[in-house]
């Protein structure tokens, strides 16, 4: 071989033992995510979070105000794709009905209960299922992992059945969320419908904001072939609180009414004495 | 020691140095990249930011911005400081305080090493003339005076310098070789400098009543002096001959001169007495401010309220925050406001 | 010439390290493309009630701007071509592009460009790690950006922007505004969150959200919405420096509060009305309401 041959052999054998060493420094880390720290078991979910959501957060409604602090008029439906369909179920809402039927938590169903001026405390259950409990309705949701599927014979809750993923991006992630089997209920508290084929897509991302404050945002993709045209998304923002003093849970309970309007003469609650 | 015996076989050392090289190289690459990624990060970089200004950082506090074509803003020495630059020789709208004319001089020359012609004083506040007789003396003007004029040429209205040459209570008179050399009492003086005409306006009775205006016609950049002031309230100075409707007339006179660029943004570039540059839209908000202000203090003399009850009702309320205490110029409006109107002349319609 | 064989290997190594290690200092996620905005339920920005200041954290001092606000306002000649600034951009974004420019040599990612179709509005946000500029530049619609990457998450801060409205129904913002954006990728869905800081208007930062889907089919004309605005005399006879407004009036909110059924109070926003506590305050706001107009 000559000299020249042997140098290129050379400048070969040494970027491939460069490159193997470069492979090994940076694949390491990569396949200990995915490892337990004595590289054994593959780590839980709770241990893999790439996403810290646990602890007390609050929504700062500077959103759909009147939308979400009371319930619009009925048949108010602004921002909502709905079909014909769904029109009519909500121009026929009556919250006395929900009431004296025992479903005053359709407003708080899993499509909705973010969107819910609340406080939410979010903790791990077990190391692969995160519980977010919303003060709001006393509402408590489950997410799953390991693509486990739900009980069979399982009746729809109105929080359904959620199964939830890491999904990476770089040294960050989110935190995704399917939730099936859903009660119908409500989109909006002023009878917005959605019904209990509706499937909810949603994405946590949390991040730093102004003045040292912590915040996560939900977007919320609700899909419902029967009261939909197409899908209906929102985002939702939340606050990092520093604990629980303010937490403060409330049942599902008769949504705000608002004062009569001139198209909606009739939409206040029931004042003792004073007929409508 | 040679690397290379017997048609290619490596000698150990060789390997082994091959191989340091490698994984030291391969280290250098991760931390080099990484160095030069969080380097970057910290140092600024030459290149102009999106309204393509760039800002020279001076180390005594002055900033040098440019604004336009020719026009230069020196801040940082009182009030804003405007340069031309041109094969001809500078021209400097206002000199500062006085109290960085080392520095302000040398922010000067680094923009150019031609002499300084003209100076065109917007008034005569001391944080505008400051710096007259340092800067007039750094320069020399084209023609030749008598030796009390040698130096540039100052350009004021005459008002200013009957103020700057009399001496007044509380107000130290000025040296003359800060006084103008060059004053004009019609609505407009005319100059023609480094290509470009420069109009030197008045503006009377606004801020005071020997304001100037200054405007570069081809550099399309507009030096409006103190009526335009981005850190307070319009100052009126009553004594000085100043008045709030005055003021509001030479803002009106400003935004005829200025025409923005597409969507309102750029176009004609306008520098305050004091704060950023600013183009015809944010010249709009200050003009639009004092205007309400004003209409709301009208609207309540018209309602035969006193001056105090005016004050109480808070026509700035909601600018407060942003310009500071509005007594001032609330005072100077119902002055002006509440003033008896002259009667009107009888005409012989004979 | 084994000397120089050994330079040659030395820098082929170094040249094979830093290409190797390199893709850790470029984003994971690419925001390139057209976007269009998804559903919205907020009034564009462009049209709020008189009255309307739901949901604002605003200093009660500000209030006096909206309480004199004429609409008419917005026939000034100076204010017919003033598109929305940063902070407002996404609140009526028809359609965004967004774009990189890099390195040529490194390909380092130096800017993200965005074009917003609304008013043909460009924005550079710089992603070398430049500084802002002085406080004495000048200030623009769309301010100067500055952005980095924390996982999918592209976070910008924006100054330098010009007065503009937290609301156009005369909620102004100051021109000391910052804008921080969250830009978050979701498969072909991007959430941009805005947290408006305003402290001598807000008295907390003002949180918006804006959803966009990726497209794919945007016609040439989406992108030319108010492309070529120019200024005119719209209403004729008006005095030189005319400002339209009106003596500062709180009840004309009325008729915004009484169009949806709200008390009165609860549109005059604040930052405790954005907070769950608040429904107490409003149950009992709604409830004194209808017991007056019961009695009456």
């Amino acid at each position: 071989m000559s000299d020249g041959m042997a140098g290129v052999m050379r400048s070969v054998i040494m970027a491939t033992a460069t490159v193997g060493v470069v492979m090994a420094l940076t694949v390491r880390p990569l396949v200990a995510a995915q490892r337990g720290q004595n590289g054994g078991a593959p780590r839980s979910p709770q241990q893999a979070a790439l996403v810290d959501l646990t602890g007390y957060w609050v929504s700062v409604v500077t959103e759909d105000w009147r939308f979400r602090m009371l319930a619009a008029p009925k048949g108010d439906t602004q921002g909502v794709p709905l079909n014909e369909e769904g029109h009519k179920v909500a121009d026929n809402w009556d919250p006395n009905a929900d009431k004296s039927s025992g479903n005053l938590c359709k407003a708080y169903g899993a499509a909705a209960l973010m969107r819910m001026p609340e406080r939410l405390h979010i903790t791990w259950q077990d190391e692969s299922t995160l519980k977010i409990e919303a003060d709001a309705g006393q509402q408590v949701r489950l997410l799953h992992w390991g693509g486990r599927a739900p009980p069979q014979g399982q009746e729809p809750q109105w929080q359904g059945y959620s199964v939830a993923t890491w999904q990476r991006e770089g040294p960050r992630g989110t935190l995704a969320v399917r939730t099936t089997q859903m009660r119908a209920g409500y989109l909006r508290r002023n009878g917005v419908p959605y019904s209990d084929k509706a499937v909810l897509t949603e994405y946590f991302d949390r991040y730093a904001g102004p003045n040292n404050t912590q915040w996560f945002t939900v977007t919320a993709i609700v899909s419902d072939p029967t009261y939909l045209q197409r899908d209906f998304v929102t985002t939702t923002n939340f606050k990092k609180e520093p604990d629980e003093s303010k937490w403060n849970p409330t049942p599902c309970e008769m949504p705000l009414m608002p004062l009569p309007t001139a198209e909606h003469p009739q939409d206040r609650p029931a004042i003792a004495g004073v007929p409508r | 020691m040679r690397a290379c015996n017997n048609g290619g076989a490596m000698s150990t050392s060789t390997m082994t140095r091959g191989f340091v090289i490698g994984v030291t190289a391969a280290w250098l690459g991760v931390y080099g990249a990484k160095t030069l990624a969080a380097k970057a990060q910290q140092a600024p970089t030459s290149k102009p930011d999106s309204s393509g200004q760039t800002t020279r950082v001076n180390n005594d506090d002055l900033e040098t911005l440019h604004v336009q074509k020719d026009v230069y803003l020196i801040a940082g020495a009182g009030a804003n400081i405007t340069v031309q630059v041109g094969p001809e020789g500078l021209v400097v709208v206002d000199t500062g305080d006085g109290l960085k004319n080392e520095q302000v001089l040398a922010a000067i020359r680094r923009l150019s090493p031609v002499p300084i012609r003209f100076i065109i004083n917007t008034s005569d506040d001391s944080d505008h003339t400051g710096g007259n007789q340092a800067v007039a003396q750094a320069g020399s003007a084209f023609r030749t005076r008598s030796s009390f004029y040698d130096g540039a040429e100052v350009v004021a209205h005459e008002n200013v310098l009957k103020r700057m040459s009399t001496q007044t209570p509380g107000r130290p008179m000025l040296p003359e070789a800060a006084w103008p050399t060059s004053t004009y009492f019609v609505p407009e003086k005319d100059l023609h400098h480094n290509g470009e005409a420069i109009l030197v306006l008045y503006q009377p009775a606004a801020h005071t009543n020997g304001d100037s205006a200054v405007y570069f016609r081809s550099s399309e950049v507009l030096v409006a002096g103190d009526v335009f002031d981005l850190s307070r309230y319009p100052v009126v100075d009553k004594g000085r001959g100043g008045t709030a409707t005055g003021v509001i007339n030479a803002l009106n006179r400003l935004l005829d001169i200025a025409v923005a660029g597409n969507y309102e943004e750029g176009g004609t570039m306008i520098i305050p007495g004091h704060g950023h540059i600013c183009d015809e839209a944010d010249l709009v908000e200050y003009r639009d401010m004092a205007t309400i202000i004003r209409d709301r203090v009208q609207d309540m003399v018209k309602n035969g309220r006193t001056l105090e009850q005016v004050k109480e009702a808070k026509p700035s309320l909601e600018y407060d925050a942003i310009y500071g205490s509005p007594d001032a110029l609330v005072e100077a409006l119902y002055r002006d406001l509440a003033a008896p109107r002259p009667a009107a002349v009888k005409r012989n319609t004979k | 010439m084994l000397r120089a064989n050994g330079r040659k290997h030395r820098h082929l190594l170094l040249l094979l390290a830093m290409t190797l290690v390199s893709r850790s200092a470029v984003a994971q996620v690419s925001l390139t493309g057209d976007w269009q905005q998804t559903d919205r339920t907020e009034p564009i920005i462009a049209s709020y009630y008189i009255g309307d200041f739901t949901a604002l954290p605003i200093k009660p001092a500000a209030l006096q701007g909206g309480d004199s606000w004429d609409e008419s306002r917005w026939s000034q000649p100076e204010r017919q071509c003033t598109p929305y600034g940063a902070s407002q951009v996404f609140r009526n974004a028809a359609t965004v592009r967004l774009s990189e420019e890099r390195d040529p040599l490194t390909q380092t990612l130096v800017t993200i460009n965005m074009f917003v179709s609304t008013f043909a509005q460009s924005r550079t946000i710089w992603m070398d790690g430049r500084p802002h500029p002085s406080k004495y530049a000048a200030h623009t619609w769309q301010g100067f950006s500055t952005g980095k990457w924390d996982g999918n998450i592209l976070t910008v801060t924006t100054t330098h922007l010009k007065q503009f409205w937290h609301r156009r129904n005369g909620i102004f913002t100051s021109d000391q505004t910052v804008v921080t954006e969250q830009f978050i990728r979701h498969g072909n869905r991007m959430t941009i969150v805005s947290m408006i800081e305003d402290p001598l208007v807000l008295t907390e930062p003002l949180v918006y959200s804006a959803n966009m889907v990726n497209a794919t089919d945007v016609q040439l004309g989406a992108w030319q919405t108010h492309g070529n605005c120019q200024p005119d005399i719209e209403i004729a006879g008006r005095p030189t420096g005319y400002v339209p407004n009106v003596m500062p009036d709180p009840k004309r909110g009325m008729e915004f509060a009484t169009k949806y059924g709200l008390p009165f109070e609860a549109t005059r926003g604040g930052a405790e009305t954005l907070y769950p506590e608040y429904r107490e305050k409003l149950k009992k706001l709604l409830d004194a309401s209808n017991q007056q107009a019961a009695s009456q």
